[in-house]
Protein backbone atom coordinates (compact mmCIF):
# COMPACT_ATOMS: atom_id res chain seq x y z
CA UNK A 1 0.00 0.00 0.00
CA UNK A 2 1.24 3.38 -0.87
CA UNK A 3 -0.03 6.55 0.66
CA UNK A 4 0.50 10.05 -0.51
CA UNK A 5 -0.71 13.04 1.36
CA UNK A 6 -1.66 16.22 -0.36
CA UNK A 7 -2.89 18.71 2.20
CA UNK A 8 -5.79 17.06 3.95
CA UNK A 9 -6.30 14.48 1.25
CA UNK A 10 -5.29 10.93 1.78
CA UNK A 11 -4.73 9.24 -1.54
CA UNK A 12 -5.25 5.57 -1.22
CA UNK A 13 -4.01 3.02 -3.66
CA UNK A 14 -6.69 0.40 -3.87
CA UNK A 15 -4.99 -2.92 -4.31
CA UNK A 16 -8.12 -4.74 -5.30
CA UNK A 17 -7.70 -8.41 -4.76
CA UNK A 18 -4.40 -8.04 -2.94
CA UNK A 19 -5.58 -10.62 -0.48
CA UNK A 20 -6.19 -13.04 -3.29
CA UNK A 21 -2.92 -12.73 -5.13
CA UNK A 22 -0.65 -10.66 -2.92
CA UNK A 23 2.32 -10.59 -5.24
CA UNK A 24 0.21 -9.28 -8.09
CA UNK A 25 -1.04 -6.27 -6.22
CA UNK A 26 -0.85 -3.73 -8.96
CA UNK A 27 -4.46 -3.15 -9.71
CA UNK A 28 -6.43 0.02 -9.70
CA UNK A 29 -6.25 3.13 -7.64
CA UNK A 30 -8.77 5.29 -5.92
CA UNK A 31 -8.89 8.20 -3.62
CA UNK A 32 -10.22 8.52 -0.14
CA UNK A 33 -10.40 11.79 1.64
CA UNK A 34 -9.86 11.68 5.38
CA UNK A 35 -10.22 15.16 6.70
CA UNK A 36 -9.77 15.41 10.50
CA UNK A 37 -11.26 18.92 10.43
CA UNK A 38 -14.55 17.65 9.04
CA UNK A 39 -15.30 15.12 11.74
CA UNK A 40 -16.66 17.41 14.42
CA UNK A 41 -13.67 16.83 16.67
CA UNK A 42 -12.30 19.36 19.12
CA UNK A 43 -9.43 21.51 17.86
CA UNK A 44 -6.94 19.53 19.95
CA UNK A 45 -8.27 16.13 18.83
CA UNK A 46 -8.34 17.19 15.16
CA UNK A 47 -4.76 18.47 15.42
CA UNK A 48 -3.62 15.23 17.06
CA UNK A 49 -5.31 13.20 14.33
CA UNK A 50 -3.74 15.36 11.65
CA UNK A 51 -0.31 14.78 13.16
CA UNK A 52 -0.93 11.03 13.38
CA UNK A 53 -1.96 10.87 9.71
CA UNK A 54 0.99 13.00 8.65
CA UNK A 55 3.34 10.65 10.53
CA UNK A 56 1.45 7.59 9.23
CA UNK A 57 1.02 6.57 12.84
CA UNK A 58 -2.19 4.63 12.29
CA UNK A 59 -2.21 3.06 15.74
CA UNK A 60 -2.38 6.55 17.21
CA UNK A 61 -5.02 7.58 14.66
CA UNK A 62 -7.21 4.56 15.41
CA UNK A 63 -6.80 5.11 19.12
CA UNK A 64 -7.96 8.72 19.00
CA UNK A 65 -10.78 7.92 16.54
CA UNK A 66 -11.88 4.96 18.68
CA UNK A 67 -12.28 7.32 21.65
CA UNK A 68 -14.14 9.80 19.46
CA UNK A 69 -16.56 7.13 18.20
CA UNK A 70 -17.30 6.04 21.75
CA UNK A 71 -18.24 9.64 22.49
CA UNK A 72 -20.41 9.94 19.37
CA UNK A 73 -21.46 6.48 18.20
CA UNK A 74 -24.09 7.78 15.78
CA UNK A 75 -21.56 9.67 13.66
CA UNK A 76 -21.13 7.93 10.31
CA UNK A 77 -18.17 10.19 9.51
CA UNK A 78 -16.26 9.20 12.64
CA UNK A 79 -17.00 5.51 12.09
CA UNK A 80 -15.85 5.78 8.49
CA UNK A 81 -12.64 7.49 9.60
CA UNK A 82 -12.07 4.82 12.25
CA UNK A 83 -12.62 2.14 9.60
CA UNK A 84 -9.94 3.73 7.43
CA UNK A 85 -7.55 3.96 10.41
CA UNK A 86 -8.16 0.30 11.34
CA UNK A 87 -7.51 -0.67 7.73
CA UNK A 88 -4.27 1.25 7.68
CA UNK A 89 -3.22 -0.29 11.00
CA UNK A 90 -3.69 -3.73 9.43
CA UNK A 91 -6.83 -4.59 11.38
CA UNK A 92 -8.96 -5.46 8.39
CA UNK A 93 -11.76 -7.22 10.23
CA UNK A 94 -12.28 -4.23 12.50
CA UNK A 95 -12.08 -1.97 9.45
CA UNK A 96 -14.81 -3.97 7.72
CA UNK A 97 -16.99 -3.89 10.83
CA UNK A 98 -16.61 -0.15 11.33
CA UNK A 99 -17.22 0.67 7.67
CA UNK A 100 -20.29 -1.57 7.71
CA UNK A 101 -21.59 0.30 10.76
CA UNK A 102 -20.93 3.62 9.03
CA UNK A 103 -22.80 2.33 5.98
CA UNK A 104 -25.78 1.43 8.16
CA UNK A 105 -25.92 5.01 9.44
CA UNK A 106 -25.25 6.78 6.15
CA UNK A 107 -24.62 5.23 2.74
CA UNK A 108 -20.91 5.06 2.04
CA UNK A 109 -19.35 7.02 -0.79
CA UNK A 110 -17.95 4.93 -3.63
CA UNK A 111 -14.31 5.14 -2.58
CA UNK A 112 -15.09 3.99 0.94
CA UNK A 113 -17.29 1.19 -0.35
CA UNK A 114 -14.37 0.07 -2.49
CA UNK A 115 -12.23 0.08 0.67
CA UNK A 116 -14.90 -2.00 2.41
CA UNK A 117 -14.72 -4.50 -0.45
CA UNK A 118 -10.94 -4.58 -0.08
CA UNK A 119 -11.25 -5.16 3.68
CA UNK A 120 -13.60 -8.06 2.99
CA UNK A 121 -11.08 -9.56 0.60
CA UNK A 122 -8.35 -9.23 3.16
CA UNK A 123 -10.36 -11.19 5.71
CA UNK A 124 -11.22 -13.85 3.15
CA UNK A 125 -14.85 -12.88 2.63
CA UNK A 126 -15.09 -12.94 -1.14
CA UNK A 127 -18.87 -13.20 -1.28
CA UNK A 128 -19.26 -10.07 0.79
CA UNK A 129 -16.75 -8.25 -1.38
CA UNK A 130 -18.66 -9.39 -4.44
CA UNK A 131 -21.85 -7.91 -3.05
CA UNK A 132 -20.19 -4.53 -2.41
CA UNK A 133 -18.58 -4.48 -5.85
CA UNK A 134 -21.94 -5.40 -7.35
CA UNK A 135 -23.40 -2.31 -5.68
CA UNK A 136 -20.58 -0.15 -7.03
CA UNK A 137 -21.07 -1.52 -10.55
CA UNK A 138 -24.80 -0.83 -10.36
CA UNK A 139 -23.94 2.81 -9.74
CA UNK A 140 -21.06 2.96 -12.20
CA UNK A 141 -21.55 0.26 -14.82
CA UNK A 142 -18.75 1.62 -16.99
CA UNK A 143 -16.06 1.56 -14.31
CA UNK A 144 -13.29 -0.80 -15.47
CA UNK A 145 -11.66 -0.91 -12.04
CA UNK A 146 -14.81 -2.14 -10.27
CA UNK A 147 -15.42 -4.75 -12.95
CA UNK A 148 -11.77 -5.83 -12.75
CA UNK A 149 -12.01 -6.18 -8.95
CA UNK A 150 -15.17 -8.24 -9.31
CA UNK A 151 -13.53 -10.38 -11.98
CA UNK A 152 -10.65 -11.18 -9.64
CA UNK A 153 -13.07 -12.48 -7.05
CA UNK A 154 -14.98 -14.51 -9.64
CA UNK A 155 -11.67 -15.92 -10.89
CA UNK A 156 -10.73 -16.94 -7.35
CA UNK A 157 -14.11 -18.63 -7.06
CA UNK A 158 -13.28 -20.42 -10.33
CA UNK A 159 -16.22 -18.80 -12.09
CA UNK A 160 -14.14 -18.23 -15.18
CA UNK A 161 -17.03 -17.55 -17.57
CA UNK A 162 -18.51 -14.82 -15.38
CA UNK A 163 -15.05 -13.36 -14.74
CA UNK A 164 -14.35 -13.30 -18.48
CA UNK A 165 -17.56 -11.43 -19.08
CA UNK A 166 -16.67 -8.78 -16.46
CA UNK A 167 -13.19 -8.41 -17.95
CA UNK A 168 -14.54 -8.00 -21.48
CA UNK A 169 -16.71 -5.16 -20.15
CA UNK A 170 -13.72 -3.61 -18.36
CA UNK A 171 -11.64 -3.83 -21.53
CA UNK A 172 -14.37 -2.27 -23.66
CA UNK A 173 -14.15 0.75 -21.35
CA UNK A 174 -10.35 0.69 -21.13
CA UNK A 175 -8.70 -1.42 -23.87
CA UNK A 176 -5.24 -0.68 -22.49
CA UNK A 177 -5.91 -2.07 -19.02
CA UNK A 178 -2.89 -4.38 -18.86
CA UNK A 179 -3.86 -6.17 -15.63
CA UNK A 180 -7.29 -6.93 -17.09
CA UNK A 181 -5.70 -8.57 -20.15
CA UNK A 182 -3.47 -10.63 -17.85
CA UNK A 183 -6.41 -11.78 -15.75
CA UNK A 184 -8.44 -12.46 -18.89
CA UNK A 185 -5.65 -14.79 -19.99
CA UNK A 186 -5.89 -16.69 -16.69
CA UNK A 187 -9.68 -16.97 -17.01
CA UNK A 188 -9.45 -18.19 -20.60
CA UNK A 189 -6.85 -20.71 -19.49
CA UNK A 190 -9.30 -21.85 -16.84
CA UNK A 191 -11.88 -22.35 -19.59
CA UNK A 192 -9.36 -24.37 -21.63
CA UNK A 193 -9.14 -21.71 -24.34
CA UNK A 194 -5.35 -21.77 -24.37
CA UNK A 195 -4.69 -19.99 -27.66
CA UNK A 196 -6.88 -17.05 -26.68
CA UNK A 197 -5.22 -17.07 -23.26
CA UNK A 198 -1.76 -16.81 -24.82
CA UNK A 199 -2.98 -13.91 -26.97
CA UNK A 200 -4.32 -12.12 -23.88
CA UNK A 201 -1.01 -12.62 -22.02
CA UNK A 202 0.94 -11.28 -25.01
CA UNK A 203 -1.30 -8.22 -25.13
CA UNK A 204 -0.71 -7.65 -21.40
CA UNK A 205 3.05 -8.04 -21.88
CA UNK A 206 3.02 -5.44 -24.69
CA UNK A 207 0.99 -3.01 -22.60
CA UNK A 208 3.25 -3.42 -19.58
CA UNK A 209 6.23 -2.73 -21.84
CA UNK A 210 4.80 0.51 -23.18
CA UNK A 211 2.68 2.33 -20.69
CA UNK A 212 3.20 0.67 -17.31
CA UNK A 213 5.91 -0.27 -14.89
CA UNK A 214 7.10 -3.66 -16.13
CA UNK A 215 5.54 -6.68 -14.48
CA UNK A 216 6.79 -10.27 -14.51
CA UNK A 217 3.29 -11.69 -14.03
CA UNK A 218 1.97 -11.94 -17.62
CA UNK A 219 5.36 -13.31 -18.69
CA UNK A 220 5.16 -15.89 -15.94
CA UNK A 221 1.60 -16.80 -16.88
CA UNK A 222 2.53 -17.14 -20.55
CA UNK A 223 5.62 -19.18 -19.67
CA UNK A 224 3.59 -21.52 -17.46
CA UNK A 225 0.96 -21.96 -20.15
CA UNK A 226 3.53 -22.74 -22.84
CA UNK A 227 5.25 -25.13 -20.42
CA UNK A 228 1.95 -26.97 -19.93
CA UNK A 229 1.48 -27.09 -23.70
CA UNK A 230 4.97 -28.57 -24.14
CA UNK A 231 6.30 -25.52 -25.98
CA UNK A 232 9.58 -25.46 -24.07
CA UNK A 233 11.44 -22.85 -26.10
CA UNK A 234 8.64 -20.32 -25.87
CA UNK A 235 8.19 -21.09 -22.19
CA UNK A 236 11.88 -20.62 -21.46
CA UNK A 237 12.01 -17.33 -23.35
CA UNK A 238 8.99 -15.91 -21.48
CA UNK A 239 10.24 -17.06 -18.09
CA UNK A 240 13.77 -15.74 -18.67
CA UNK A 241 12.21 -12.42 -19.64
CA UNK A 242 10.15 -12.48 -16.43
CA UNK A 243 13.30 -12.99 -14.38
CA UNK A 244 14.96 -10.12 -16.26
CA UNK A 245 12.05 -7.87 -15.30
CA UNK A 246 12.21 -9.03 -11.66
CA UNK A 247 15.21 -11.10 -10.60
CA UNK A 248 13.46 -11.99 -7.36
CA UNK A 249 10.28 -13.34 -8.93
CA UNK A 250 10.16 -16.75 -7.29
CA UNK A 251 7.25 -18.26 -9.29
CA UNK A 252 9.12 -17.54 -12.54
CA UNK A 253 12.41 -18.92 -11.18
CA UNK A 254 10.68 -22.07 -10.00
CA UNK A 255 8.88 -22.56 -13.31
CA UNK A 256 12.05 -21.80 -15.26
CA UNK A 257 13.89 -24.44 -13.22
CA UNK A 258 11.26 -26.97 -14.27
CA UNK A 259 11.43 -26.00 -17.95
CA UNK A 260 15.24 -26.17 -18.00
CA UNK A 261 15.14 -29.54 -16.26
CA UNK A 262 12.84 -30.95 -18.91
CA UNK A 263 15.09 -29.46 -21.59
CA UNK A 264 18.10 -31.32 -20.10
CA UNK A 265 19.87 -28.12 -19.01
CA UNK A 266 20.55 -29.41 -15.53
CA UNK A 267 23.15 -26.84 -14.43
CA UNK A 268 20.93 -23.92 -15.46
CA UNK A 269 17.91 -25.57 -13.86
CA UNK A 270 19.80 -26.00 -10.58
CA UNK A 271 20.91 -22.36 -10.68
CA UNK A 272 17.35 -21.09 -11.14
CA UNK A 273 16.02 -23.33 -8.39
CA UNK A 274 18.86 -22.47 -6.01
CA UNK A 275 18.07 -18.78 -6.46
CA UNK A 276 14.38 -19.51 -5.82
CA UNK A 277 15.29 -21.52 -2.70
CA UNK A 278 17.40 -18.67 -1.35
CA UNK A 279 14.49 -16.28 -1.83
CA UNK A 280 11.88 -18.67 -0.47
CA UNK A 281 13.66 -21.09 1.85
CA UNK A 282 10.45 -22.60 3.20
CA UNK A 283 9.03 -23.78 -0.11
CA UNK A 284 8.76 -27.55 -0.14
CA UNK A 285 8.03 -27.55 -3.89
CA UNK A 286 11.33 -25.87 -4.65
CA UNK A 287 13.29 -28.28 -2.41
CA UNK A 288 11.62 -31.23 -4.10
CA UNK A 289 12.50 -29.91 -7.57
CA UNK A 290 16.07 -29.29 -6.41
CA UNK A 291 16.32 -32.86 -5.18
CA UNK A 292 15.25 -34.16 -8.59
CA UNK A 293 17.77 -31.98 -10.44
CA UNK A 294 20.65 -32.92 -8.10
CA UNK A 295 19.84 -36.62 -8.48
CA UNK A 296 19.95 -36.32 -12.26
CA UNK A 297 23.25 -34.47 -11.93
CA UNK A 298 24.62 -37.27 -9.75
CA UNK A 299 25.03 -34.88 -6.80
CA UNK A 300 23.76 -37.33 -4.20
CA UNK A 301 24.92 -35.29 -1.19
CA UNK A 302 23.05 -32.20 -2.36
CA UNK A 303 20.04 -34.32 -3.31
CA UNK A 304 19.98 -35.81 0.19
CA UNK A 305 20.14 -32.34 1.73
CA UNK A 306 17.28 -31.12 -0.45
CA UNK A 307 15.22 -34.19 0.45
CA UNK A 308 15.89 -33.59 4.14
CA UNK A 309 14.81 -29.94 3.79
CA UNK A 310 11.72 -31.01 1.86
CA UNK A 311 10.77 -33.45 4.64
CA UNK A 312 11.42 -30.88 7.36
CA UNK A 313 9.19 -28.32 5.67
CA UNK A 314 6.47 -30.87 4.89
CA UNK A 315 6.41 -32.06 8.49
CA UNK A 316 6.21 -28.50 9.75
CA UNK A 317 3.38 -27.67 7.38
CA UNK A 318 1.53 -30.84 8.33
CA UNK A 319 1.70 -30.12 12.06
CA UNK B 1 -15.48 -13.24 35.18
CA UNK B 2 -16.91 -9.78 35.69
CA UNK B 3 -14.03 -8.83 37.99
CA UNK B 4 -11.53 -10.02 35.39
CA UNK B 5 -13.22 -7.92 32.72
CA UNK B 6 -13.16 -4.84 34.93
CA UNK B 7 -9.52 -5.56 35.60
CA UNK B 8 -8.76 -5.73 31.87
CA UNK B 9 -10.65 -2.49 31.28
CA UNK B 10 -8.82 -0.76 34.12
CA UNK B 11 -5.49 -1.91 32.74
CA UNK B 12 -6.34 -0.69 29.29
CA UNK B 13 -4.97 2.74 29.92
CA UNK B 14 -1.67 1.56 31.36
CA UNK B 15 1.46 1.91 29.24
CA UNK B 16 2.80 -1.33 27.75
CA UNK B 17 6.42 -1.22 28.96
CA UNK B 18 6.86 -3.09 32.19
CA UNK B 19 3.10 -3.46 32.68
CA UNK B 20 0.66 -6.26 32.16
CA UNK B 21 -0.48 -7.09 28.66
CA UNK B 22 -4.25 -6.93 28.43
CA UNK B 23 -6.68 -6.91 25.57
CA UNK B 24 -9.73 -8.26 23.84
CA UNK B 25 -10.14 -11.03 21.30
CA UNK B 26 -13.02 -11.57 18.90
CA UNK B 27 -14.10 -14.38 16.61
CA UNK B 28 -14.77 -13.53 12.98
CA UNK B 29 -17.97 -15.56 12.83
CA UNK B 30 -19.63 -13.43 15.48
CA UNK B 31 -19.73 -16.30 17.96
CA UNK B 32 -18.52 -16.13 21.57
CA UNK B 33 -15.01 -17.54 22.01
CA UNK B 34 -14.72 -21.15 23.15
CA UNK B 35 -14.24 -21.47 26.92
CA UNK B 36 -10.82 -23.00 26.55
CA UNK B 37 -9.33 -20.11 24.57
CA UNK B 38 -5.80 -19.41 25.78
CA UNK B 39 -3.44 -16.51 25.33
CA UNK B 40 0.31 -16.66 25.93
CA UNK B 41 3.18 -14.24 25.56
CA UNK B 42 6.61 -15.28 24.35
CA UNK B 43 9.55 -12.95 24.95
CA UNK B 44 12.78 -14.39 23.54
CA UNK B 45 13.10 -17.72 25.37
CA UNK B 46 10.62 -16.89 28.15
CA UNK B 47 6.94 -17.68 28.01
CA UNK B 48 4.21 -16.08 30.09
CA UNK B 49 0.79 -17.61 30.48
CA UNK B 50 -1.15 -19.21 29.04
CA UNK B 51 -4.15 -17.45 30.49
CA UNK B 52 -7.82 -17.87 29.69
CA UNK B 53 -10.29 -15.26 28.47
CA UNK B 54 -13.38 -13.92 30.19
CA UNK B 55 -16.91 -14.05 28.77
CA UNK B 56 -16.20 -10.97 26.64
CA UNK B 57 -12.89 -12.21 25.19
CA UNK B 58 -10.79 -10.15 27.62
CA UNK B 59 -7.43 -11.39 28.91
CA UNK B 60 -4.60 -10.15 31.12
CA UNK B 61 -1.04 -11.48 31.18
CA UNK B 62 1.16 -10.30 33.99
CA UNK B 63 4.76 -10.98 34.90
CA UNK B 64 6.54 -9.99 31.71
CA UNK B 65 9.15 -7.41 32.79
CA UNK B 66 9.25 -5.75 29.36
CA UNK B 67 6.56 -6.93 26.95
CA UNK B 68 8.02 -5.00 24.02
CA UNK B 69 9.46 -7.22 21.31
CA UNK B 70 7.31 -10.15 22.42
CA UNK B 71 4.75 -12.21 20.52
CA UNK B 72 1.21 -12.84 21.68
CA UNK B 73 -0.25 -16.21 20.69
CA UNK B 74 -3.93 -17.08 20.85
CA UNK B 75 -5.30 -20.61 20.65
CA UNK B 76 -8.96 -21.47 20.44
CA UNK B 77 -10.46 -24.75 19.41
CA UNK B 78 -12.12 -24.46 16.00
CA UNK B 79 -10.19 -21.33 15.06
CA UNK B 80 -6.84 -20.74 13.42
CA UNK B 81 -4.07 -19.87 15.81
CA UNK B 82 -3.38 -16.15 15.78
CA UNK B 83 -0.19 -14.37 16.74
CA UNK B 84 0.65 -10.72 17.01
CA UNK B 85 3.85 -8.83 17.77
CA UNK B 86 3.37 -6.62 20.81
CA UNK B 87 4.56 -3.65 18.74
CA UNK B 88 1.34 -3.97 16.75
CA UNK B 89 -0.99 -4.05 19.73
CA UNK B 90 -3.55 -1.26 19.63
CA UNK B 91 -2.65 1.71 21.80
CA UNK B 92 -6.13 1.66 23.31
CA UNK B 93 -6.59 -1.82 24.68
CA UNK B 94 -10.35 -1.62 24.28
CA UNK B 95 -9.66 -2.13 20.57
CA UNK B 96 -9.57 -5.88 19.95
CA UNK B 97 -6.02 -7.17 19.49
CA UNK B 98 -6.98 -10.10 17.30
CA UNK B 99 -9.90 -11.53 15.41
CA UNK B 100 -9.79 -15.31 15.22
CA UNK B 101 -10.61 -16.92 11.91
CA UNK B 102 -12.97 -19.85 12.03
CA UNK B 103 -11.48 -23.02 10.55
CA UNK B 104 -13.58 -24.41 7.74
CA UNK B 105 -16.01 -21.49 7.72
CA UNK B 106 -14.96 -18.94 5.26
CA UNK B 107 -15.85 -16.93 2.23
CA UNK B 108 -19.00 -15.60 3.78
CA UNK B 109 -21.02 -18.64 2.88
CA UNK B 110 -21.97 -19.72 6.35
CA UNK B 111 -21.32 -16.50 8.24
CA UNK B 112 -23.48 -13.42 7.94
CA UNK B 113 -21.97 -10.04 7.20
CA UNK B 114 -24.70 -8.47 9.33
CA UNK B 115 -22.98 -9.35 12.59
CA UNK B 116 -20.27 -6.84 11.73
CA UNK B 117 -22.74 -4.01 12.11
CA UNK B 118 -24.50 -5.40 15.17
CA UNK B 119 -24.43 -3.10 18.20
CA UNK B 120 -22.70 -4.39 21.33
CA UNK B 121 -25.92 -5.07 23.21
CA UNK B 122 -27.30 -7.25 20.40
CA UNK B 123 -24.02 -9.16 20.23
CA UNK B 124 -24.09 -9.67 24.00
CA UNK B 125 -27.60 -11.12 23.79
CA UNK B 126 -26.66 -13.34 20.87
CA UNK B 127 -23.60 -14.62 22.72
CA UNK B 128 -25.69 -15.32 25.82
CA UNK B 129 -28.05 -17.38 23.69
CA UNK B 130 -25.21 -19.32 22.07
CA UNK B 131 -23.60 -20.00 25.44
CA UNK B 132 -26.90 -21.31 26.77
CA UNK B 133 -27.48 -23.52 23.73
CA UNK B 134 -23.94 -24.87 23.94
CA UNK B 135 -24.66 -26.35 27.37
CA UNK B 136 -25.71 -29.56 25.67
CA UNK B 137 -28.32 -31.61 27.53
CA UNK B 138 -28.46 -28.97 30.28
CA UNK B 139 -29.36 -26.22 27.79
CA UNK B 140 -32.70 -24.48 28.16
CA UNK B 141 -33.83 -23.72 24.62
CA UNK B 142 -36.47 -21.28 25.82
CA UNK B 143 -33.80 -19.11 27.50
CA UNK B 144 -31.74 -19.23 24.29
CA UNK B 145 -34.79 -18.29 22.22
CA UNK B 146 -35.63 -15.38 24.52
CA UNK B 147 -32.09 -13.99 24.23
CA UNK B 148 -32.20 -14.36 20.46
CA UNK B 149 -35.56 -12.62 20.22
CA UNK B 150 -34.21 -9.77 22.30
CA UNK B 151 -31.15 -9.64 20.05
CA UNK B 152 -33.28 -9.20 16.91
CA UNK B 153 -35.46 -6.68 18.69
CA UNK B 154 -32.31 -4.67 19.40
CA UNK B 155 -30.93 -5.20 15.91
CA UNK B 156 -33.55 -6.37 13.39
CA UNK B 157 -30.90 -6.97 10.69
CA UNK B 158 -29.17 -9.62 12.82
CA UNK B 159 -29.36 -12.42 10.23
CA UNK B 160 -27.42 -14.93 12.33
CA UNK B 161 -29.81 -14.46 15.23
CA UNK B 162 -32.82 -14.91 12.94
CA UNK B 163 -31.25 -18.08 11.59
CA UNK B 164 -30.74 -19.49 15.08
CA UNK B 165 -34.33 -18.57 15.96
CA UNK B 166 -35.48 -20.47 12.88
CA UNK B 167 -33.48 -23.52 13.88
CA UNK B 168 -34.83 -23.50 17.41
CA UNK B 169 -38.40 -23.09 16.20
CA UNK B 170 -37.96 -25.89 13.70
CA UNK B 171 -36.58 -28.14 16.43
CA UNK B 172 -39.52 -27.28 18.70
CA UNK B 173 -42.00 -28.30 16.02
CA UNK B 174 -43.10 -24.85 14.88
CA UNK B 175 -42.29 -24.87 11.14
CA UNK B 176 -44.54 -21.89 10.43
CA UNK B 177 -42.54 -19.68 12.81
CA UNK B 178 -39.30 -21.20 11.52
CA UNK B 179 -40.06 -20.29 7.92
CA UNK B 180 -40.71 -16.70 8.96
CA UNK B 181 -37.43 -16.55 10.91
CA UNK B 182 -35.41 -18.04 8.03
CA UNK B 183 -37.13 -15.57 5.71
CA UNK B 184 -36.11 -12.68 7.96
CA UNK B 185 -32.52 -13.99 7.98
CA UNK B 186 -32.41 -14.01 4.18
CA UNK B 187 -34.05 -10.62 4.01
CA UNK B 188 -31.53 -9.17 6.48
CA UNK B 189 -28.53 -10.61 4.66
CA UNK B 190 -29.21 -12.06 1.19
CA UNK B 191 -25.59 -13.29 1.05
CA UNK B 192 -25.87 -15.47 4.14
CA UNK B 193 -26.14 -18.97 2.76
CA UNK B 194 -27.13 -20.99 5.85
CA UNK B 195 -30.85 -20.11 6.06
CA UNK B 196 -31.56 -20.76 2.37
CA UNK B 197 -31.66 -24.54 2.38
CA UNK B 198 -34.03 -24.99 5.35
CA UNK B 199 -36.12 -22.13 3.99
CA UNK B 200 -36.40 -23.73 0.56
CA UNK B 201 -37.26 -27.13 2.04
CA UNK B 202 -39.92 -25.64 4.30
CA UNK B 203 -41.43 -23.58 1.50
CA UNK B 204 -41.52 -26.62 -0.78
CA UNK B 205 -43.10 -28.69 1.99
CA UNK B 206 -45.88 -26.16 2.37
CA UNK B 207 -46.46 -26.00 -1.38
CA UNK B 208 -45.18 -22.44 -1.71
CA UNK B 209 -43.48 -23.01 -5.05
CA UNK B 210 -43.13 -19.31 -5.84
CA UNK B 211 -41.47 -18.63 -2.49
CA UNK B 212 -39.13 -21.59 -2.93
CA UNK B 213 -38.22 -20.44 -6.44
CA UNK B 214 -37.42 -16.93 -5.18
CA UNK B 215 -35.24 -18.36 -2.40
CA UNK B 216 -33.49 -20.60 -4.94
CA UNK B 217 -32.78 -17.55 -7.07
CA UNK B 218 -31.10 -15.88 -4.08
CA UNK B 219 -29.08 -18.97 -3.30
CA UNK B 220 -27.95 -19.48 -6.88
CA UNK B 221 -26.76 -15.89 -6.94
CA UNK B 222 -24.34 -16.80 -4.15
CA UNK B 223 -23.24 -20.11 -5.57
CA UNK B 224 -24.55 -21.64 -8.81
CA UNK B 225 -23.51 -25.09 -7.56
CA UNK B 226 -25.88 -24.99 -4.59
CA UNK B 227 -28.14 -26.83 -4.20
CA UNK B 228 -28.82 -29.33 -7.01
CA UNK B 229 -32.59 -29.16 -6.48
CA UNK B 230 -32.50 -25.43 -7.27
CA UNK B 231 -30.43 -25.97 -10.42
CA UNK B 232 -33.09 -28.37 -11.70
CA UNK B 233 -35.85 -25.79 -11.52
Amino acid sequence: MEFLRTGRLLVWSMLAGAALLPAQAEATSGELALNPRGLGLSEAAAAELERAIAAEDWRLAESSLFAAVRGNPASAGLRRALGIAHYQAGRHFLAAAELKRADAIETLDEGTRHLLASAYLRIGRRHWARAELGRLIERQPESPSYRYSLARILYEQQRFGAATSELRSALRADPEFAEAHDLLGQCLEGLGRTEEAATAYRRAIDLFKTGHAPSPWPLYHLGSLLHDLGQMEGARAALEQAVKVDAGHVPSLRELGGVLLKSGRLDDSAKALETAARLEPDSEVIQYSLMRVYRLMGRTDLAANALRRYQEISNRVGQ
Amino acid sequence: MVLKCWFAAALSLLPLRGGPVAGLILADDGMPLPQRTTVSLTCAARAFGPVGVDAHGGFVITGAPDPEGCVLRINASGYRQASLATENLPLDQRIPVAVLHRVGKNDGESISVAHLAAPAEAVRLFHSAVRELRRGPRADASIGLTHLQEAVRTFPEYAQAWFEIGRLQLASGAPGHAVKAFGRAVEADPWFVSPYEPLILLLEATGDEAGAAAACEGLLRINPDLPPSCSER
